[in-house]
């Protein structure tokens, strides 16, 4: 990032959290209810259940399609 | 119906706006009530086998694996893609400048701002290139530019459309909506898009009141309010034009009154819709990192093609939203500003529902004509306070639309109709009303 960008990122972010600051003005003491627009009950697909497959034979598939290996946990 | 490729060499010749990302040729062999009608999707709408990069180099050469359930539901009823439209990076702008693939310019004038974040399909539908065009609404990324570009736009009950194959800018206020050139297409593709999609988790279950075979623009015995901070905020240019409409309602048999929302509340929903969305959008786009999805830059370790990859796929204008909603996700922030807006939003709601508790519906100026694209770029404000209310509808999942009224410096401007979660009826038959006495009045 050039000088310029790093500048006007600074000025945007504090005038940004600067905006932030008028929320603390409002009063919401009594609001106990969560933020969802309204009660729509959310509904989790069932899906069965999921075959576990050996690792290289994932890793070897993945390379084969041109697709990219997902690294789960990077281990210094 | 034009072909297909006078379509096509109509947009090429109109590549000044910069509003395609990419032309298709896109239908199904069936009969339905969109046959012979084209449609362009904007860029972060999944349509199968092909490009969606929703205008960010860090999607650079995505192919997406199937359709969206919207765009399916629109191929079954017959109708034609004609391309992919150019969008603020992401859905996250307001403006058209904040594409990958450089700035979008107004239908009308290109010294102006089409408005964002649905620039691209805004702009083609108002050149009568196509049909209709898909947008999403996040923050009135539809109604806005469908303001500025002389269309109608529409944001449907938050849930009511599928977004299966919708790239996610923040989940709990995305709406996939319309652009069209009058009120009765745009019910049309609401009808035949909305419905339960177990394919999307969020998708509703309870249905829209919406019939557009008993649309008639009545207005007789409806109860519409019009918040007088939003009204009072605009110049006479527009008032005036406004309180013609609104004597017309009345003659009509419509009942309306002036309420106060409250100028705390007002004040609050730009910084309440920034806390929540830009955290949700930061969370959401962490998995652009080049390692587990995305274009990927080199560099000698994990942290260095991260770095690298999100300096230089991402815009400035995003990569600013992703750092201050990294801030928010911070856990000494959190309670100061993710979780106070929250609750805000939830004061928003309330206060929108007791309107709504006694008013069918609320009719309000929608915006002012679109800015120059250098004031813009300037930093050079608008001269009205309250300059984002239309994303009320969005805090509250209420439907709403926008509908051309008058110009103003021989640019145009709209009015918008905001109706109850699912009462999208009311909200149409409004809208038609207002249409209708453009018409007249033209």
């Amino acid at each position: 990032m050039t000088d310029e960008q790093c500048k006007k990122l600074e000025e945007s972010f504090t005038k940004i959290i600067n905006d932030l600051d008028i929320l603390e003005k409002i009063d919401t003491t009594n609001v106990k209810a969560a933020y969802w627009p309204f009660e729509n009950p959310i509904t989790l697909r069932e899906d069965s259940d999921v075959e576990l497959m050996d690792k290289k034979i994932l890793i070897e598939n993945s390379i084969n399609d041109g697709m990219y290996v997902t690294i789960e946990k990077v281990v210094k | 119906m034009k072909s297909i490729k006078e379509i096509h060499n109509t947009i090429k010749g109109n590549k000044m706006y910069n509003h395609y990302s990419s032309l298709l040729n896109i239908t199904k062999n069936v009969d339905g009530i969109f046959s012979g009608k084209t449609i362009a999707v904007k860029d972060n709408i999944w349509v199968a086998k092909h490009a969606c990069e929703a205008s960010s180099k860090t999607l650079k050469g995505f192919i997406a694996p199937n359709n969206a359930t919207v765009v399916d539901k629109l191929l079954e009823k017959g109708i034609t893609i004609v391309g992919k439209t150019n969008m603020d990076e992401f859905g996250m702008g307001g403006t058209g400048l904040y594409s990958c693939n450089g700035i979008i310019v107004n239908a009308l004038d290109n010294k102006r701002i089409a408005g964002g974040s649905s620039s691209g399909s805004a702009v083609t539908t108002a050149l009568g290139e196509v049909d209709y065009s898909f947008g999403t609404d996040t923050g009135d990324s539809i109604r806005k530019p469908a303001s500025y570009n002389g269309i109608v736009g529409v944001k449907p009950t938050y849930s009511l459309l599928s977004r299966n194959g919708v790239m996610a800018y923040d989940p709990s206020y995305d709406t996939v909506g319309f652009f069209t050139k009058n009120v009765i297409d745009s019910a049309k593709l609401v009808e035949a898009t909305m419905g339960h999609d177990p394919k999307d988790c969020t998708s509703a279950t309870r249905q829209s009141n919406l019939n557009t075979a008993i649309l008639n623009g009545s207005v007789k015995n409806i109860k519409i309010a019009i918040i007088n901070e939003i009204y009072e905020q605009y110049s006479e240019k527009y008032k005036l034009q406004f309180d013609q409409l609104v004597l017309r309602l009345k003659s009509e048999g419509a009942n309306i009154e002036y309420v106060n929302f409250g100028k705390e509340l007002l004040e609050a929903i730009y910084p309440t819709y920034q806390a929540i969305t830009f955290a949700t959008a930061s969370s959401q786009l962490a998995a652009m990192d080049g390692v587990n999805f995305g274009h990927r830059e080199n560099g000698e370790t994990y942290e260095k093609i991260m770095f690298n990859t999100r300096s230089e796929s991402f815009g400035d204008y995003i990569m600013m939203r992703q750092t201050i909603g990294s801030y928010i996700l911070h856990e000494e922030n959190q309670e100061r500003y993710l979780h106070k807006a929250k609750k805000v939003r939830r004061l928003i709601i309330e206060r929108v529902q007791n309107i709504f508790s006694n008013f069918h519906a609320t009719l309000n100026i929608a915006a002012e004509i679109a800015p120059l694209i250098s004031d813009v770029k300037d930093g050079k404000g608008s001269h009205v306070k309250y300059v984002d209310h239309l994303q009320i509808a969005n805090h509250c999942g209420t439907p709403s639309i926008t509908v051309p009224l008058g110009k103003v410096d021989n640019m145009p401007f709209s009015v918008e109709v905001m109706t109850n979660i699912f009462d999208e009826q009311q909200m149409y038959n409004l809208a038609l009303f207002i249409e209708n006495y453009v018409r007249r009045e033209q």
